[in-house]
Parts: C-alpha cells; structure tokens; sequence
C-alpha cells in the first residue's frame, strides 16, 4: 500500500474509535418499521419515539404488548408483505451502455475536443464527464479542478447550463487552454449521440465538438509497433514469477504501446517487446481463466526511463494482489 | 417464512459496522443511521430469499445500506459534509505527524468527492473491498469502480503540496 492509500485507510480507521451516537438498531424496531416505513431513533426520521410505539403495537398486533415476551415472538405476528423473491446482484457486464444514454457509465473520459486530441496530466488523468440524470448535473473532472454544471435533455436535444466563464487550470498552460476548448465545447452543444460506449456531442450544425469513451473503451492506446529492435531500442519482456499459468498478459507502456504478449506458463519468460519509453513499472493485465488481476500506476513521477537494452518486468501475485517488478 | 433469529443475530453482528460504513459516504450520523435503518427495514420482508452463504449475504445487505446511503443523500440534495467532531479528534495513529496530516487530508478530500466516489473509496479502503466486489456494491463495472478510486487517489496526490507524499 503506498501512501497515498495509506491516508485514506487511515482517515477512515478514525471511524473505527470513536463510539456509535444514538442508540443501538434494534432488529425489533427494524422489523417493524418494514411494516410502519417509519423510521426509528438515531436517524432524521420523523416522530421517532411515536414511530417505535406504533412499530411496537404492529408486532404485537395488540396495542398492549406483553414485554416482558420474547421478541423473536412478537416478531412473528409482523405481516410479510411481499413475497419472497431470489434477489438479484448485478455483476459487470460487458454490454456498452444503450444508444442516447448520457449516463451510461456515468464516467465519460474525454479523447478529442473540438478537433483536437485530449491532453492528460503527468499522471495520465484525463478530462471526463459524469452525468447526474437525476440531478441533471454535469460534472466537468479530471486533471483541472472540478467544476460542476446543470443541463437539459429534451427532444430538441441537450444544452449546458453554463452561467459562468471558463474556469481556470492554475499555470498549466496547456491543461488551462483545453479547459477553454472543453468549455467552448459544451457552451456549443446542441444534440449528442452515444452508442458503443462513445459519446459525442454536437454543435447546431451537427459537427462534433467532444469525443468521449465510456471506462470501458478507455485507454485506446496505439498498438505496438512490430519488428526487429534495432540497435540502442528498448526492449521489455516479462517473467511469470507467479505459480498460475497465464492465458493473457497485456502491458500498456506510458508512451502508449500496448503490448499482448499471449500466454505466459508459471515460471517462464516472454520473449522481448520494443517500446520507446518504459519505467520500472507499467500498465498490466494479466488473465487465468475467468480470473484478472490488473496493476495500474497513478503515475510515474519520480522515475527514470529505463535506458536501450533488454529489460524484464516480473509479475508477482501477493495475497490475490498483482505487482510488477523490474527484475 | 422470515428467518427471525438470523435477521436478529444478522443485525446485532454487523450493524455497528455497517453504520460505521455508512457514516463514512453519508458524513454524518443521523443520515448514516437512517441509510442502514432504511435497508434493514426493505430487506426484511424478504430476509429468508437473501443468499445463505455468509459472505454472499453480508455483500448483499452491503450493497443494500451503500444504495441507500447515496439514496438519503439524493434526497437531501444539499450533501453535509460537515466533518463529525468526534472523527476530527480521534486520533489516527499516535505518530508520526505526517500520517496524520495526510490522513486529514484525504479526509477533507472525501467531502468534495460525489458520493458514487466517495463510496468506493470508503469500500476499497475502509472495508477493504477488492474492484470486484466494490462495483457488486456500486452496480457498476468492475472499471468503472477502479477509475472512480484511481481518480480519488490521484486527486489527493494533486492536492497535497509537492513532497508531502511520496
């Protein structure tokens, strides 16, 4: 865990040392509030101690309930109201989201702006949009300060509601002079059309304005290029150090190679990949069977590109964790 | 038929805790006991249908408070995130300074992070949740989940003067 990961673990650990105000939930109350929809001590809920008299009566079905009866009893004369149904947990699906949904998966990363295409910070963070449908709120995130904006989505189309002027992006000048251009963009935009996991929005004239890719479709690195490396090139290849036989081992390098190198065995050595520039460390997704584990660095501040030659990035698995290391 | 004593051993088990989970995305205690009140009361009419495996069961009523922590908080529009006094004093780690600094930092990034973010930050690093399970919690894919803690974590970096974390 590096430090950053470290924070918040501890930031929330405070909620682990401090006592609980209010009184503790009572399954009783909880059961009969299933019945009453009132809600009991501790919350916002209104008429609160009236809520747990009434929940009380609705157990007992009687208004002059026995206490000194075991709950589990009185709980018994609660009606079930509904029907018991298996429940269901959705699990990730591979499906984009539908045809002229702005939310989709509510995080949209932006790749092209009027034209151009999108700039990251050093840390590789991009622009992206999140859709708030029932807020119908825009917000604007990313490598520049957030900043939040409403919008309408009728049959006419869509429109921003921006009251305010491009908001700045400290002195990063080409981080600040894409902000213009992502505000320009949504000041135009008139229609929008998403479909395969791809946002556009359009100006009057139907033209694009904002490329935008669902978290799915993001990244879209270039592919790698193939070919002997020539003399002075630098070379990547990786070392299964793990006991798992690996179907697939994709990396994506920071200069935006992305590499499969297929299937890896346990204990064995890919062959070589030429890429222009890599670190100690990089983007990877490995697969075994149904199963992926993925590292993914914030970033490469700090580090120095690795120089020509052969290079190997060992993958270890710790305690389900993937990490890479330059052996 | 309602599995009375395991709703009532269920509860008494993880309520604390889920509470806790829910103070974490809600920012304060009230909506946090009316997010957990909330999913218990739903989920007890149907308490016998929930899966019986432990585990599975526990991730179920997790999903359940975490949907209606963004609920109540949907609701109230205007989020608190007005930080409890009690998490501000309590201490973090007895030393060093640094950790402590930087944990108020996160903490005080919490507050303008949405509370989709927020959420799976609280499920990755309070209740030590893999991508898998927090975008279970969230519905949301698996990526998804990742870009909204990644994101989190990077923002911090950002907003932290140079140096202060490695």
């Amino acid at each position: 865990m590096n430090e950053t990961e470290q924070a918040f673990t501890d930031a929330f650990a405070r909620v682990d040392r401090v006592p609980i105000p209010g009184p503790a939930l009572e399954p009783i109350a909880l059961a009969a509030r299933s019945a009453s929809g009132r809600r009991t001590p501790g919350g916002r809920g209104p008429a609160r101690l009236l809520a747990v008299a009434a929940a009380l009566a609705l157990v007992a079905g009687v208004a002059g309930i026995a206490f000194w009866q075991p709950w589990t009893s009185r709980l018994a004369a609660v009606p079930v109201a509904t029907p018991a149904r298996t429940p269901v947990v959705r699990t990730p699906t591979p499906t984009p989201p539908p045809a002229n949904n702005l939310a989709g998966e509510s995080v949209w990363n932006v790749v092209e702006v009027a034209g151009v295409p999108a700039v990251g910070s050093s840390s590789g963070e991009v622009p992206y949009l999140e859709f708030d449908t029932g807020e119908r709120t825009m917000r604007l995130g990313g490598p520049c300060p957030d900043v939040q904006v409403g919008y309408r989505q009728d049959d006419a189309g869509l429109r921003f509601t921006l009251d305010r002027t491009a908001p700045g992006c400290g002195d990063r000048k080409k981080l600040a002079a894409q902000q213009e251009r992502l505000w320009t963009a949504l000041a135009d935009t008139r229609a929008f059309t998403s479909t395969g996991g791809v946002l556009t929005l359009l100006d009057a004239a139907g033209e694009a304005v904002l490329v935008a890719h669902d978290d799915a479709g993001y990244p879209q690195p270039t592919p790698a290029p193939s070919g002997v490396s020539p003399e002075g090139e630098v070379r990547v290849a990786i070392h299964n150090a793990t006991d798992r036989d690996f179907d697939a081992v994709r990396v994506v390098f920071p200069s935006g190679e992305e590499v499969d190198y297929g299937p890896l065995a346990a204990h064995r050595t890919s062959s070589g990949a030429v890429v222009g520039t890599a670190y100690s460390y990089a983007w990877l997704k490995v697969t075994a069977g149904k199963r992926s584990w993925v590292y993914e660095p914030i970033d490469y501040v700090g580090e120095s590109p690795l120089g020509p030659g052969e290079h190997t990035y060992e993958i270890v698995l710790t305690d389900g964790r993937l990490d890479v290391r330059l052996r | 038929m309602v599995d009375l004593r395991g709703f009532e051993a269920f509860v008494r088990a993880h309520s604390d805790r889920l509470l806790r989970l829910a103070v974490l995305i809600t920012r304060n205690w009230p909506d946090a006991h009316d997010a957990v009140q909330d999913a218990f009361a739903a989920l007890y009419p149907r308490w016998g249908s929930l899966p019986e495996e432990p585990a599975r069961r526990e991730a179920y009523v997790r999903r359940s408070v975490v949907n209606a922590c963004l609920d109540v908080l949907k609701r109230r529009r205007s989020v608190p995130v007005a930080e409890p006094q009690q998490l501000r004093l309590a201490p973090v780690v007895p030393d060093p300074a640094q950790a402590v600094a930087n944990a108020d930092a996160a903490w005080r990034l919490c507050a303008s992070l949405s509370p989709v973010q927020r959420a799976a930050v609280v499920l990755r690093f309070y209740a030590d949740l893999g991508y898998a399970d927090i975008a279970a919690a969230l519905g949301c894919r698996e990526a998804t989940a990742r870009s909204h803690v990644q994101r989190a974590l990077a923002t911090l970096r950002t907003r932290l003067p140079e140096g202060e974390l490695r």
